[in-house]
């Protein structure tokens, strides 16, 4: 394979991993936090 | 007569001339239009500095503007500062309401790729190629970042296509996403986010940071700087720090990076016929990236049966907050009652993520 | 029967297009909120007579807060 074949295809298969790996992370969270409700104001 | 000599009048070469029509280019985007006038104004006339004969200014080891340069930009020192106050800006709630979503953001990256293909097939280094592909991911310090690091003689025309194009997109992505898109997906209401907890928000910080880190270290500069502004806000307990990080130490970074950015703009580096292909592949990258997201969201549809709006594909495209406002004014035309601003936040902040990552990536494999 | 104008995102209340004894159609404008540097029209849920006006120009309002009143 060529180098740039290389980069091109390492690249976006790790940003598919670390978006996956983000993805089930979330989820994650999504349960760990879900007994504190959100209190705060949000701006914007 | 050594006055004379020292004129600088009589030094001003065609090339020099030629950056100045550029730089007043800039400024009157800057100041006339309103285009990104934060960046462009210290850019504009950061070129226009930078291209005044015997100046000195980027003399090595003695000008002001090299020291700019050289300790904020070459010494990574500012682009990670700017991702502090980014952080600092963000509420991810958007992002964590909508997990799934965060994929529209890793394929937006499938410009930055396929422009690096496109770019080193075209002859450019893979180092170069890397610093032009990472324009489509439209971030302005993730680019100027990597191009410091991997071709720093493309810095001022990569950061500025990122910037420019950054501006331009009420203008690039809409004829793409109605090319893409029918009137009824544009018209897709989509199911209510739930609600973020505030601890969700806490956490997400430090996970993110690990999950990423440990994945890809290269991109710690600018993902444990991002994490970090990030939890200065959502920790509710250092709010001068999440005030400053977010507003006057913005501002001043905000300075030095453009001034620094318009410097490294010289004839020399700037009056290429590489430059104009630069700016061809960073409008092949912004693309192609919106592009992918839209087709993304659009296979997800496919197997899911909670619709999700394609628009919000575009978002993935980082250039946040824009491309999310253009997806919430097209969706909007679509059906009046669609408002798609928050769903397409997520995407939005995800592209930055997964830009941030690809940057990690081109540098452990070409650094 | 009365229905809850609520607003569809975070954002502050620009301006406000009708007043407590109007009669509004379906779609019409209520109010206009800005999030984000933008500005989004929130319409009518359904016709009727606007009974409650709950924000005033100025107001930050969180998604689903209660902007108005509409009785059918």
């Amino acid at each position: 394979m060529s180098p740039a074949a290389n980069v091109f295809l390492s690249g976006l298969a790790g940003v598919f991993a670390g978006i996956g790996l983000l993805y089930l992370m979330m989820k994650l969270l999504a349960r760990l936090g879900a007994t504190a409700p959100d209190r705060s104001a949000s701006t914007d | 007569m050594a006055f004379i000599e020292q004129l600088g009048v009589l030094s001003v070469t065609l090339g020099m001339v030629a950056m100045w029509a550029i730089a007043l280019t800039l400024l009157y985007l800057a100041i006339a239009k309103q285009h990104e006038p934060l960046l462009l104004l210290p850019i504009g006339f950061g070129i226009l500095l930078a291209n005044l004969p015997l100046t000195g200014l980027m003399t090595p080891e003695e000008g002001l503007l090299w020291r700019f340069y050289r300790y904020g930009v070459e010494w990574e020192v500012i682009p990670p500062l700017v991702f502090l106050g980014l952080g600092a800006h963000t509420d991810f709630g958007p992002l964590l309401s909508q997990p799934r979503l965060i994929f529209l953001g890793a394929a937006a990256q499938g410009g930055v790729y396929l422009t690096f293909f496109a770019a080193q097939a075209f002859g450019f280094s893979l180092e170069e190629a890397a610093t032009i592909g990472i324009i489509g991911g439209a971030d302005g310090p993730t680019t100027i970042f990597l191009a410091a690091q991997l071709a720093p003689h493309l810095l001022g025309a990569c950061a500025v296509a990122a910037y420019s194009y950054m501006a331009l997109v009420p203008i690039i992505q809409p004829p793409i996403m109605r090319l893409l898109t029918t009137e009824q997906e544009r018209a897709i209401r989509m199911k209510k986010a739930r609600k973020v907890t505030a601890r969700e928000k806490l956490l997400f910080p430090i996970a993110a940071t690990l999950v990423i880190i440990l994945l890809v270290p290269a991109s710690a500069p600018l993902i444990g700087m991002f994490m970090l502004g990030n939890l200065f806000r959502e920790s509710k307990v250092v709010e001068r720090l999440a005030e400053t990080a977010q507003d006057a130490l913005m501002n001043i970074v905000t300075i030095f990076l453009g001034v620094s950015v318009g410097a490294t703009m010289s004839a020399e580096n700037f009056l290429r016929t590489d430059v104009i292909l630069i700016f061809v592949l960073g409008l092949v990258a912004f693309t192609v990236s919106t592009a992918s997201g839209l087709i993304l969201a659009k296979l997800m549809n496919l197997v899911s049966s909670d619709k999700i709006n394609p628009l919000v594909g575009a978002a993935g495209v980082s250039a946040v907050p824009m491309a999310a406002r253009v997806v919430h004014k097209m969706g909007a035309e679509a059906d009046k009652k669609n408002y798609l601003l928050m769903f397409a936040m997520g995407p939005n902040l995800a592209g930055v993520i997964g830009t941030v990552i690809a940057a990690g990536i081109f540098l452990s494999m070409l650094g | 029967m009365a229905e809850e104008v609520l607003a569809p995102l975070a954002g502050k209340v620009l301006s406000i297009a009708v007043s407590v004894g109007d009669t509004v159609e379906e779609d019409d404008e209520v109010l206009v909120l800005e999030a984000m540097k933008m500005e989004t029209v929130v319409y009518a849920p359904s016709d009727g007579e606007v009974t409650a006006v709950a924000v005033k120009v100025g107001d930050q309002v969180e998604e689903d807060d209660a902007l108005a009143t509409i009785d059918g």
